[in-house]
């Protein structure tokens, strides 16, 4: 016993550190405190082509001398010191591409031997391939239906343009990339709200209706353009309702199925496992009314 | 004879439990952000400015002049906020000199081509590398990298985790320590007893859904392919 209290004695000066704290959840932030030090989160704007930043790209290959390039860049800067509206339907191409680059963030991709439009240079006989329709991806900036910070939606979106010099959009197809089945479900106003679809439709109908109320395009959305029995409906027409009319154009729901080509084993392998068998694609045309 | 061996065999004890070095618990989680991998002197990048916005806002969450946060903030911010209650380790994301969120070195004149996937190794145990899991940081591809989702992987845990029996159970696994820095702004007062019978009650035995989402503290959960996907509620 006398060993064990003299060993204890001697110890006591250099034994080892006290045993660290326990965790303990760190104390909650001061009554003042910021909920972050960088700027609220924001989807950006603007026009963006494709660039060292998306794809690795030659360095001649974007084009800032392009002369539809610096069309829409004049439209942008007419839209910004509000002497021009926004608008999209039977307008310049231009202009229509300015008014989405001014709301939403609008990519192109261009292959280098086109212009911003897609226009190929001219054939052995002398004419320019006129590009008849002009794609582009549109990330939606939720301003208009959030008031916080929002995450956009993307649409993949296409202006069918005619052979003129001014190149006026005649129609507008709208893709879904991020909201494929979610948009033609939706039910309540927040669903509509959520794939701000209202940044894309109030451009699109600027000029026929301007100060398009949100809540009655999302009935008319919900009741007429994405009902499932007026899909394809355009010739189903009655003297007093024309499916899908609205604000003088129609606004159609279409669906693509395509078969997926498979041989003999394949198919027996996805119905076995219940793979897709066809591949759906869906989407919103937009286009003047009476023109079949 | 036989007592005092045994005396002396107890005192061997005792001065050995005495002696032996202190364990290196860390009482607090800590940030590793020079990594600990076999990274080259040139690429440690101590000039990075994303490790300087990831030192200030460190520097403001422990002050408590910023509120920790994920969904919607810079993901610097997310990774100070998780910082707070995990041991973090980014030495994967920056393993080849890249930038502290992940970005390839550019070549001159080009621009940076932006990592949009942040890959974290992250524990709740106060040594490193026990028990370590996935965080994955969704981001756009801004300046800020703004968070658009977190997706928590328990790895090995979550064979465990989904055979709990009780809402108790739960904080076997500390999963309230995981989660607090994402939800603890838009609910100051969750407590790690309710946190623990949603995730039981709303997530691993919700069959009648199982796998959908599931609202708490302006964010929604799922359990999706035994990950944790939190995302903004619209």
């Amino acid at each position: 016993m006398t060993v064990v209290g003299l060993s204890l004695a001697a110890l006591a000066g250099c034994g080892s550190p006290p045993p660290p704290p326990p965790f303990t959840l760190p104390p909650p932030p001061r009554a003042d405190a910021v909920v972050s030090l960088a700027p609220p989160r924001q989807a950006p704007t603007g026009l963006q082509l494709r660039d060292a930043q998306m794809v690795y790209a030659e360095p001649e290959e974007i084009k800032p001398q392009d002369a539809q390039l610096s069309e829409v860049r004049r439209h942008q800067g007419l839209i910004r010191s509000g002497q021009e509206m926004m608008a999209c339907m039977d307008v310049p191409a231009a202009r229509c591409l300015a008014s989405l680059a001014t709301v939403a963030r609008v990519r192109m991709f261009p292959r280098p031997e086109q212009t911003l439009f897609g226009d190929t240079p001219p054939d052995l006989t002398g004419r320019p391939g006129l590009a008849s329709s002009i794609e582009m991806d549109v990330l939606t900036n939720g301003f208009s239906t959030h008031s916080g910070p929002a995450k956009g939606t993307n649409y993949g979106v296409s202006l069918v343009v005619d052979g003129g010099a001014e190149r006026n959009v005649q129609s507008i197809r709208i893709m879904m990339i991020d909201a494929q089945v979610r948009l033609f479900g939706a039910r309540t106003e927040e669903e509509f709200d959520r794939y701000q679809i209202y940044d894309l439709f109030r451009l699109i109908f600027a000029r026929a209706c301007p100060g398009l109320d949100r809540k009655k395009l999302y009935e008319f959305l919900y009741l007429d353009a994405f009902d499932s029995y007026n899909v394809g409906s355009s010739t189903n027409r009655s003297a007093d309702h024309v499916h899908g009319g609205f604000c003088g154009y129609e606004v159609h729901k279409e669906v693509d199925v395509r078969k997926i080509k498979m041989n003999r084993e394949e198919r027996y392998w996805a119905e076995k496992h219940r793979r897709p068998l066809s591949e759906v694609d869906e989407y919103i045309v937009i286009k003047r009314a009476g023109n079949k | 004879m036989r007592i005092k061996k045994v005396i002396f065999i107890i005192t061997l004890l005792i001065s050995a439990a005495f002696f032996a070095p202190a364990r290196s618990e860390q009482s607090s989680a800590i940030m590793q952000p020079s990594g600990s991998g076999d990274v080259l002197a040139e690429s440690a990048l101590t000039r990075d400015p994303q490790r300087l916005a990831l030192l200030q806002h460190q520097d403001a969450i422990r002050t408590g002049r910023e509120r920790p946060g994920c969904i919607n903030l810079p993901a610097v911010q997310c990774i100070a906020s998780l910082g707070t209650t995990m041991f973090i380790d980014l030495t994967f994301t920056r393993s080849q000199g890249q930038s502290l969120l992940g970005d390839d070195p550019v070549a001159r004149g080009t621009r940076i081509r932006p990592k949009t996937t942040i890959y974290i190794n992250a524990s709740v145990n106060d040594r490193p590398y026990l028990d370590t899991f996935g965080v994955t940081l969704a981001t756009d591809d801004s300046e800020y990298r703004y968070v658009d989702s977190v997706i928590i992987d328990l790895r090995n845990l979550t064979t465990f985790l989904k055979g709990v029996s009780s809402p108790d159970q739960i904080g076997n696994y500390r999963l309230y320590r995981i989660f607090y820095p994402v939800f603890i702004t838009a609910c100051p007062n969750l407590s790690d007893i309710e946190f623990n019978k949603f995730v039981y009650y709303n997530i691993l035995k919700n069959y009648a859904n199982y796998g959908a989402s599931q609202k708490i503290c302006g964010a929604s959960i799922k359990f999706e392919d035994d990950k944790f996907v939190i995302n903004e509620d619209y």
